[in-house]
């Protein structure tokens, strides 16, 4: 048994540590670029939400004078609407349903390299190798593909996979048609990574259904005040292959566990997904 | 330290800040999430936030208001990585580069690896109180507990990190 570690020297210890740590030359530029990025979708949400009241004092108004308001006013140009997504599993956009599944490259509980095959009825069929965490389970009670719908609105379906699952938690990745080749979708670099399902004290979850077509993730934590949680939401910008984050969200609510507030930041909302990828 | 509203003029007070606080709270940041990326990641969007309240005029204390904002999306990030990182495909090989060596360096430090296998309140605690140099009081109110609770997970936090490093002295 040691004794507990001298204050002293423990941040005598970490200053050494992180003494050699400096800032990147790009740091200021970095979060001015990003400064004036925030306040500009400020200003264009205030200003959306600015009309929306407008348009509806003017609906008011002309409800009470009994005459109808018209059909598409002001109002309706201030909600973004995404283009009509294209049918489920329809990869490569040609309106007919195409097929994927997944196989393992080699046999053994360790094999961490597999491969997901997609038909196309236009394109044919591709293979494209991608890799998973160790000690996974293979195929078909591990990775599987989930289902593929039109997440971007692009007019190709792309096809969500789960990569690993845990007792309560799941990670998909997604792949999607990008010239002509099915490509395993990245973010920051490596493959994206959606966190979904979770137990009683951390949730997570996504959603692809708003009107701009991002992918938006969730989460919520227990924080330690009772009914207390930590939320976070990050949104994504489809940019071909890749999903760019455009902006980091986190609150703290008041709810019980049950509460309708805390359930939006939980579960799959993205056209027919399933909440987890059934074995 | 009294910082002026963002605006035209206001530049020069942003700039000071970034000079007189980023280092630190990038510091204060490697120590808790072991990861020099994801902490500038943190730091910078704690800066970006500062700048926007700023501007709205809905800060009194910038430098609190960031450290505050550190610690939470800190714990966010840790949080989240928890679980990400469990299930993290291997880096495919290839040559390294200069940040690249910085993080393995980082990551090499045996406090740090220590840090990073205590619960993540002590960490917090162990961190504000002795490095950052914090009262008690302060790190209570930073963490959002009593200070009661900021001495057991300090005092839990030095025991635990005695084990890991003690056998290493």
């Amino acid at each position: 048994m040691n004794d507990p570690m001298d204050p002293e020297r423990l941040a005598r210890l970490m200053e050494d540590a992180v003494g050699a740590v400096r800032p990147r030359p790009e740091a200021l530029g970095l979060i001015r670029r990003g400064a004036r990025r925030r306040h500009a979708a400020h200003r264009a949400v205030a200003a959306a939400a600015a009309l929306a009241v407008i348009a509806g004092g003017a609906i008011a108004y002309a409800t009470v004078r009994g005459s109808a308001p018209p059909p598409s006013g002001p109002a309706a140009s201030v909600t973004p609407t995404r283009p009509p997504a294209a049918p489920d599993w329809d990869v490569d956009g040609d309106g007919r349903p195409d097929s994927a599944h997944v196989v393992p490259l080699s046999k053994g509980d360790l094999n961490t390299k597999l491969l997901l095959v997609v038909q196309m009825t236009r394109l044919g069929i591709q293979k494209i190798p991608f890799t998973t965490a160790p000690s996974i389970k293979m195929p078909p009670t591990g990775p599987r593909v989930v289902g593929s719908v039109d997440a971007d609105s692009d007019g190709r379906a792309e096809i969500f996979v789960m990569v690993d699952s845990g007792a309560s938690t799941q990670t998909w990745t997604i792949f999607k048609l990008v010239n002509g080749r099915v490509t395993q979708v990245t973010t920051s670099g490596g493959p994206v990574q959606l966190l979904v399902g979770g137990s009683v004290m951390d949730n997570f979850g996504f959603s692809c259904d708003g009107p701009h077509a991002d992918l938006v993730t969730y989460s919520y934590g227990a924080k330690p005040k009772p009914k207390s949680w930590a939320v976070d939401r990050d949104t994504y910008r489809w940019a071909g292959s890749r999903l760019v984050l455009v902006s980091k969200r986190q609150q703290t609510i008041r709810a019980s566990l049950t509460s309708p507030r805390l359930a939006k930041y939980a579960g799959v909302r993205c056209g027919d997904l399933p909440q987890s990828a059934a074995p | 330290m009294a910082v002026r509203p963002v605006d035209q003029e206001g530049v020069d007070d942003f700039t000071g800040l970034f000079v007189g606080h980023y280092q630190q709270l990038l510091r204060l940041a490697v120590l808790f999430l072991g990861d020099l990326p994801a902490a500038e990641d943190v730091v910078q969007e704690a800066f970006i936030r500062v700048h926007g309240a700023l501007r709205r005029r809905r800060v009194d204390d910038p430098v609190a208001y960031l450290r505050q904002t550190v610690v939470n999306l800190s714990r966010s990030d840790l949080r989240r990585r928890l679980v990400a990182r469990r299930h993290a495909p291997k880096p495919m090989p290839d040559a390294a580069s200069a940040e690249d060596d910085a993080c393995l360096a980082l990551a090499r430090q045996e406090v740090i690896r220590a840090l990073r296998s205590i619960p993540v309140r002590q960490r917090e605690a162990v961190v504000l109180r002795y490095w950052a140099d914090l009262p008690e009081a302060g790190v209570a109110r930073l963490m959002g507990v009593s200070v009661g609770t900021v001495k057991g997970y300090t005092s839990r936090g030095l025991a635990r990190l005695g084990q890991l490093l003690g056998e290493s002295a």
